[in-house]
């Protein structure tokens, strides 16, 4: 028998989306074998809804549970970790905030009614804890108030309930691409964190996706680079994933949710944050010769790294991904035709894959 | 449908866009690719068309003599049709396309 769990949403994306993939991930490690690998997660607008079956066997002392809250260097968690407890500095150390995210999950689950609420809150209460800027930006400045009068202030720094500030540490610690990029003396530029939205998925596929999403590196130039080279490569594992007709691959992502902060000169500050659309780079996967185009933008941003017109080339690529009009069009197609002439860059598309593209490019 | 893909896709718009692909990469008329690049009137166009299809006429009779054959040449109905296209949906369309087409491979 199919068990549903509700997460509401509180409007802040990169903390609800993160929530909902902490939840699915205790529910994936606490239930037996092989329900833990039927946990389902979908998008249903206002809320997340996840599907399981069976009964959670709250163990919380096995290995494979505490394997989540590890820090040590081995898959890159170390990283994940200290990017999302940035902000704290020197204030707590790093194992003291990890064991508040273990009792933090651990004091609400299963959630009660299976029903999961959060009501973020402007004063700290207790039993309340900071949403750092690294885990939703708009946490960080709150939501704006109202002009009113003299008076227009941002807004105020927002506190979670732990058992959900704990979830959504959890679901971005595993789930988030994060990227600390572009070192200049010692110090980070920005820093970048990236999940895809769930329209629908199955936790096991959805790890299978992330495995090839964490091979190689991102294009670091800037967060919209990085950003768009995420997207570009997820939609070339969905479509390698979702190839063999023989297996059943349940994934499907709405959009991507981004959070960036920019360093300045004493501490980072909320920089960026939103939705990048998966439409496009979805229709032209959905094309003959799409897969081909795909690949070719790929290897485009991989190599914006070396510089000079690699870097041009990813910049305008980036820009079109993310904007695709003509004018964006036109810029990209220059850069990549004058390195081309300038025997700097030998790849071109094929007439039917740059035609995949052209079919998506926005009339204006 | 996007209307880019539309004139991509057009014969006309392909056959100059194989002209200006040949012009580029074979004789380094670099000059063409600019001033299509920049270029955002019709009158402009025109002008622009006009001497792009003197510096190909040029390339293409070297050819001709070297080869002794005959070159490939978009035809009047193709030049037509390029000016038609550029009065329906606007200069910067048509020479987005015209320059993508350069970008592809042959073959």
């Amino acid at each position: 028998m199919t068990s549903k769990l509700f997460i509401e949403k509180t409007g802040m994306e990169m903390f609800d989306v993160s929530r909902a993939y902490g939840i699915t991930l205790a529910y994936q490690y606490q239930l037996p074998e092989p329900h833990g690998s039927n946990v389902e997660l979908t998008d249903l607008h206002s809320i997340y809804m996840l599907s399981y079956t069976g009964k959670p066997k709250n163990d919380f002392s096995s290995p494979k549970w505490l394997s989540l809250f590890a820090f040590k260097e081995e898959g890159g968690l170390r990283q994940a970790w200290t990017s999302l407890f940035k902000t704290f500095g020197a204030k707590r150390e790093l194992s003291e905030l990890i064991d508040t995210v273990k009792y933090g999950v651990q004091s609400n689950f299963p959630p009660k009614n299976n029903f999961l609420r959060a009501k973020p809150a402007i004063k700290k209460e207790d039993g309340f804890i900071t949403i750092p800027q690294s885990l939703d930006v708009s946490a960080a400045k709150g939501f704006r108030t109202e002009k009113r009068g003299a008076k227009y202030t941002e807004g105020d720094q927002l506190f979670s309930d732990i058992p959900n500030w704990a979830l959504a540490c959890l679901g971005a610690v595993h789930f988030c691409k994060w990227l600390r990029a572009d070192r200049q003396g010692g110090r980070y530029k920005y820093t970048l964190s990236v999940q895809p939205n769930p329209l629908e998925i199955s936790v096991l596929n959805h790890r299978e996706i992330q495995k090839d999403m964490n091979e190689g590196r991102l294009c670091e130039l800037s967060a919209i680079c990085a950003i768009t080279h995420y997207a570009v490569k997820l939609q070339i594992s969905l479509l390698k994933r979702t190839a063999d007709k023989s297996k059943y691959f349940r994934c499907r992502y709405s959009h991507l949710i981004f959070n960036i902060m920019q360093a300045t000169g004493q501490q980072s500050k909320p920089s960026g944050g939103g939705e990048f659309p998966l439409e496009l780079l979805h229709n032209i996967g959905s094309e003959d010769d799409g897969q081909e185009a795909l690949q070719m933008m790929n290897e485009v941003l991989s190599n914006g790294w070396r510089g000079g017109v690699y870097q041009d080339m990813a910049f305008s690529l980036a820009d079109f991904l993310s904007k695709p009009t003509t004018p964006s069009l036109r810029r990209y197609v220059h850069t990549h035709l004058a390195a081309f002439l300038n025997k700097k860059y030998r790849n071109l598309y094929s007439e039917s894959s740059l035609g995949a593209v052209m079919k998506y490019v926005q009339n204006v | 449908m996007s209307k880019m893909y539309d004139l991509f896709k057009n014969k006309s718009l392909e056959n100059f866009g194989m002209a200006l692909r040949l012009s580029i990469r074979e004789h380094e008329d670099y000059a063409s690719l600019i001033e299509f690049e920049y270029v955002e009137k019709e009158d402009q166009f025109i002008q622009v068309l006009k001497k792009f299809l003197r510096r190909y006429d040029s390339h293409a009779r070297v050819y001709e003599r070297k080869e002794k054959r005959g070159a490939f040449r978009p035809s009047e109905a193709d030049l037509d049709k390029l000016v038609q296209l550029a009065e329906i949906y606007g200069v910067d369309s048509v020479c987005a396309a015209l320059v993508s087409h350069a970008l592809v491979k042959v073959g």
